[in-house]
Parts: C-alpha cells; structure tokens; sequence
C-alpha cells in the first residue's frame, strides 16, 4: 500500500511539475552563433506578427563571411516598444533572442541592439540569409534580411606553396629545406638572407624567400586555423625540398591527423598523410625537428 | 547520546525513533554524529572509532544538461551519470576530556577528488544534564540547522539553495566552543570565514579578520511523541576583494571594416594599468530554525521544519557577493521549509521548498527604464526513500528549479530549464 502510494505520488509530482522554462543549449548546432544571446530551438521563418514593433535600420559592416568567423559586429534600432531583438539564419535549427539596449541619443525613442556574431566553421552554402527581428512582449515583428556570402577558405597562391593542416586542436609545426639547405619554420620564417654572397639593397627583396605565414595554435594558443604555409610567391629555387612535421604539443588531444602537400605553380608535386601521436611530441623541438613527411624536386625552368 | 546526534543533524527526519524522542538527558552540543554507527576499539585509555559512509548517485534526468563542453572552462556540460557524491572514511579517537577527529571525503563530483572533510581536536565534558566542548580545527560551521546536519541523516539529497550559497561546503577552519544544559544549546565558533566550498579562497583566509558565528537555542520533548528543536543564529565578519596585479600596454587590432587588413584607424593601444589594492568588506547573517518531530501512530515519524536567513556580502558559493566590485552592498534573503513523513519502516515521502534571492536589490536596464529584476531561485523537492530510513536507503528525488537565469523571447530574465531526476544509494558503516 505504502510504495503504492509512493509511486503514484511521485508519478503525478513529475507530470505536473516537469514544464516550461528556457532551454539550457549552447547553440553550438546552429549556423549562427550570438553571445550573450538565448538560443531558442526552431525556425525563425515562420516568426512573425505583421502589427509588431520592426527593424529600423541594421549596420552591418562586411557581406563577406568566412567559415568559422568571429566576433563579426551587427548592430542596428528598433521600433519603439520592442524589448528585445531574435537573430538567425533562415532555414536553421534555431534562432537566438538578444534583449534589446538604451536607444542612442539622436533617436531617443528607438530601442538598439549591439550583436557580436560568429559562424559555424561548417558553412557549406554559398550565401546565407541572415533574419533579424524586433520582439515586443507579445509578438515577433517582420524581419529584415541581411544577406551574407561565403568566401572559401583558399589556400594561398604563389609559385610553391609547402601547406600543412591537420584535424585536432594541437601544435603542429611545418618544417621545409629548401635547396640551399636553409630551413624555414616558426623560429626562422623566411628563407631570404639579405647578407648572402650577393648582398642587396632592394627593400622588395624579402618577398623572394620562402615564407612560412602562420604558426597556428603557437604554445597551445588555439586559433582554430590548424594550418601553416611556406609560400614562395615569386619563383622557388630549382632543386631538393624536404618538408617536415614537428608534433610541438598535442595540448591533450590524443592524436592529430595531418596532412601535407606541395603545389607548383598549382600543380600537385606531392602528398602525403600521417598520424601524431603522443610518441611523436618526445622530439627534440626547434630547428631540425619533425619526421620528414615529403621530398620533392623542383626541376630548373 | 542519540538525542544529540538527532539534534546536530536532523535524524529526527526519519530516524528517529520513539524511544529517542522521549528520551531526557541533555545531549552534548556537537558530538560527531558519525560515531554513532561507528565500530570503536579500545586502547588503554583511548577509544578509537572508525566509519565512514557512501553516497552513489545516479542522475537519471536534467534538463540543463548537454553533451558539450562549457564555452568557457571547456568542462563537460554532461550531467546525465553516475557519480560518487560523497564517500567518506573517519577515524575518532576518545581519551579522557580529549577527542580527535579525521575524516577524508573522496568523490568525482569534478572528476577524481579526495580531501579532507574534517578535522579537529577538542576539549570537553559530559554530565548527565550538561556539557560543555571547545575545539580546534577544520569543524562544521555552527549556523542553523541545515548546515550543521550530517550528510547521512538528511532526508533530501542535498542541502536547499540558502544554505549552501551562504555556507558551501559547511566545514571551515576555526576555533569553536559550545555547551548544552538540560534544553539549552548554544555555540560560538572563530573561523576563516572562508569555507570548504568557497568560490574564490576556499579552506584558505586571505584576511587576517576572522568571523564570528554562533547559534543559540532550545531542545526539548515536550510531549511522549513530540521533540522540538529551535534557534536563533547569527554571522559578523569580513569578506575579501582580490586587487589586480599590474597590467602591460597591449596593442589591439580590431577589424572594424572587416576587410581582413590592418589599417592604423584600427589598431588601438590600451594601457596598462596599475596594481589595485586589495579590500576587506563586512558582511553579516542572522537566521531563525525550527523544527518538530511527531511520532505518528502506526505510520512513523513526521517531521516539519524550516529555517530563515536574512545577511549581506555573505553569497560565498552560487553567486559569490562583492560589493566593492559591485560598488553597493549585496543582501540575501532565503527560506527553507519542508515536511516528511514515514510510511511504517519501509518508505517516506517528503517535501521541500527553498527560496534564495542573492541580490534583494537587484535590477536591470530595459530600453527605456531601470527596472527591479528578481533574481530568486525557487525550488521544489520531491523525496521517495526506500529501505533503512535511518541511514541505509534508496532515495528517488525529484526537483523542480525556478530561476531568472534564462532570456524570454520578450527579452525578459525567464528560467532556464534546470529540472532534475535523482537517484542516490547510501550506506553508512
């Protein structure tokens, strides 16, 4: 009688108390991102009330995005009476509420928001509509679209580009030899000696090495870009190439997947495809590190 | 014996029995309650004990949990497991007037975890209508009621929101003297004021001001089957603001026209600034506790009990107070009032419902006008417990958590969805 009793009681408990209530989700599924924002699960498409507070204007200051962008600025006013403005991208899983802030001082009767943006490093379309819409206490207001288009992420151009990229959030660092037996890598990024046996005055000249643009996720400082380039931009030295990779850190991945490849003048030398492990980060670090990933031959034009 | 250990810790809840509840003599204020189901062995003049109990629980739902990791700590987000809450180990020496104390508390609330948990040296004397003890060492804080029950003996799964903002982890470090005489207890305790579960300098002091905490109150059967227990506490003391070291120039770039290209306009140094020192600010509690046990004919135990808090700057574990960063003082108000009720030997039932306001002047800026915001937690509890209801149980409790720590579609401060479904095994040895 007694745990009948109980389980009845703690069944009707759970039935009549388990509602309402915003989510507790990160949002990280959705295309767009807002901080400091509410993420609220469904369409922001079909959100809309035609007698409602609007957008008055949005100041948005770049159309071109990039996969994976941050703290992209968007700003704008609203009607009066609105509290607060729901940005996201058409078609996505969700929308995000943002409350509205003080209006400026040349329009003192329109509420403003200030967003800061960032996207999914997962954008695959070419462009997005972004929908932004003011929210009055009780309805969303028609919205206004902010169109945004995708930049690919390009690899760099140049007459030899040495490109590594490797999937997880560790140091990895790219090691290449040039025929001169010069090495260019995070402690020395350019390959051109301005005190070589023909010494130069031209201030250009520095752009004729071999020039390594990134250090990514340097001492374990994630960037996200996971990727490094040694590019020649002008002509590369005719001979001998040896491109290493140094596992620096994996800072507490268990392995990272890289990849590396060599391009001249957009024609695949080589490629080549390996695996760091926690072995590989006992290495001696710095100039001559790394396990040789790639050789390849540069024949004279 | 056993009516202190009721008293301490609010076994009255369910475990009490009939005979305790009629007992006479005067308890002793604090006497470990660990020791009562603890084996002793006897050396010369020394009795040693030795116990412990475990808590394993398993969250079954929460509607705040995700599998992610916080943005911010990268901390699993996760809250659906299995987890050990407490498993604690003690070892309790007796000699004359003298008693020691160790406990070691291992958990993986936050992964893999063992401290201490207790540790004390006192110095006391039991008669049959009055005692007296002082103490030195990491001892549990003499405020209220909930913060001085011990784990095993409480009937709900955790402490209510009050308690544990105001006095996390309920251990500090500090120099306590208490007696009883016939139904009069008081205690007085000198500590860090900065305890086990502390936000920012937790088991540590970084101020040479210490606080002074205390409880005074009454414990008596008034009838066969009718025990009460009541009290008035209060907490003087000073908090602590942390001061910046110094800071370095930085050079900042901020894309503002988004081209992906530095231009002068956009680079901006911000300069580095001076160390700030450091603040010490006072803060205070009083509270109010009750409680009643019944023992009720054929069913068992009911227990009705409640506690009030008003303080000020004392928020120390679930929205740490600083009223010097803040720039005005920060007042707590909270209440606690739940009722139990065994259902003959083998289940209870009990309900519990807990109001929290870490900030009763707290308000924010809507586009047009500064307004009041409630920034209250409200929470209903839910408790079925199977088994030994003493100490060795299965508890199913559920919990219904109202906050303001969501945004409505309206831009208005709404709950965010925190509901929880527990279920904790526990047995003390």
């Amino acid at each position: 009688m007694a745990r009948r009793s109980a389980f009845w009681f703690l069944f009707v408990v759970f039935a009549t108390t388990n509602c309402g209530g915003a989510p507790s989700d990160t949002g990280l599924e959705a295309l767009v991102r807002v901080v400091g924002g509410q993420f609220y699960r469904g369409s922001i498409d079909s959100l809309t009330s035609a007698d409602s507070p609007g957008v008055v204007d949005v100041l948005n200051s770049q159309n071109v995005i990039t996969p994976g962008l941050q703290n992209k600025q968007l700003s704008g006013r609203l009607d009066p009476g609105s509290t607060a403005v729901s940005i996201g991208v058409s078609g996505d899983v969700g929308y995000w509420i943002l409350p509205a802030d003080v209006p400026d001082a040349d329009s003192p009767t329109q509420p403003t928001f200030h967003a800061s943006l960032s996207f999914s490093p997962s954008l695959s379309q070419k462009s997005y509509d972004l929908m932004v819409r003011a929210v009055s206490p009780d309805n969303f207001g028609p919205a206004t679209h902010v169109l945004l288009d995708v930049a690919p992420s390009l690899p760099p151009t140049g007459a030899l580009v040495v490109s590594l990229w490797w999937d997880t959030e560790s140091d990895l660092d790219l090691h290449v030899v040039d025929p001169y037996g010069v090495e260019i890598w995070a402690g020395h990024i350019n390959s051109f000696d301005p005190y070589a046996v023909t010494p130069t005055t031209d201030a250009g000249a520095w752009n004729e090495g071999g020039i390594l643009d990134f250090d990514s996720n340097s001492a374990c400082i994630i960037d996200g870009r996971c990727n490094e380039n040694v590019v020649w931009a002008l002509t590369a030295p005719a001979g001998d190439y040896v491109a290493r990779v140094d596992t620096f850190s994996l800072c507490g991945n268990s392995a990272a997947r890289w990849t590396v490849q060599a391009s001249l003048n957009g024609t695949l030398m080589g490629r080549a495809e390996g695996e760091a492990v926690p072995s590989s980060q006992r290495f001696s670090k710095g100039k001559g590190s790394g396990l040789t990933a790639l050789s390849f031959t540069v024949a004279p034009p | 014996m056993r009516l202190g250990l009721a008293s301490a810790s609010g076994l009255l809840l369910v475990g009490a029995t009939q005979a305790a509840l009629a007992e006479e003599a005067p308890a002793p204020p604090e006497t470990p309650p660990a020791t009562s189901s603890a084996g002793s062995l006897r050396v010369g003049e020394t009795t040693v004990a030795v116990g412990g109990f475990v808590q394993a629980d398993a969250v079954l739902v929460d509607q705040s949990s995700q599998d992610q990791l916080s943005p911010s700590g990268g901390e699993p987000l996760n809250t659906e497991r299995f987890l050990i809450r407490r498993g604690h180990l003690f070892v309790e020496a007796h000699r004359t007037f003298f008693r020691a104390a160790i406990e070691m508390d291992a958990n993986t609330v936050k992964g893999m975890g063992v401290g201490l948990a207790r540790a004390e040296l006192a110095l006391g004397m039991t008669r049959p209508r009055w005692n007296w003890e002082t103490g030195l060492g990491l001892l549990r804080i003499p405020f209220g009621l909930e913060v001085q029950e011990w784990d095993p003996d409480r009937f709900f799964l955790e402490r209510s929101n009050v308690s544990r903002a105001l006095f996390p982890g309920s251990f500090d470090l500090g120099a306590r003297a208490q007696a009883s005489w016939r139904f009069i207890r008081a205690q007085l305790a000198v500590m860090n004021g900065n305890p086990l579960g502390d936000a920012s300098f937790p088991a540590r002091d970084p101020n040479a001001a210490k606080d002074f905490v205390g409880r005074v109150g009454i414990e008596a059967t008034i009838a066969a089957q009718v025990h009460v227990s009541a009290g008035v506490s209060s907490l003087k003391g000073t908090g602590f603001h942390p001061g910046t070291p110094a800071t370095k120039d930085v050079l900042v770039w901020r894309d503002q026209n988004e081209d992906g290209i530095v231009q002068l306009s956009e680079i901006q140094i911000i300069p580095g600034r001076a160390a700030t020192l450091s603040q010490n600010f006072s803060r205070f509690a009083v509270g109010t506790d009750g409680r009643i046990g019944v023992a009720v004919p054929y069913l068992g135990n009911a227990v009705l009990f409640g506690e009030v808090v008003w303080a000020a700057n004392l928020d120390r574990g679930l929205q740490p107070a600083d009223p010097v960063a803040s720039g005005r003082d920060l007042r707590e108000f909270g209440w606690v009032v739940g009722v139990s009720q065994e259902f003959t030997k083998w289940a209870a039932l009990g309900v519990r419902y807990d109001f929290y306001n870490p900030d009763v002047d707290a308000s924010r800026q809507t586009p047009t006008v500064l307004v009041p915001r409630d920034a209250s937690f409200r929470t209903w509890t839910f408790t079925l417990s199977w088994g030994g209801l003493a100490h060795d149980r299965l508890v199913l409790e559920y919990q219904h958590n109202r906050n303001a720590l969501a945004v409505a579609a309206d831009g208005c401060p709404t709950t965010l969805a925190a509901d929880t479904l527990t279920l904790r095994g526990q047995m003390v040895f």
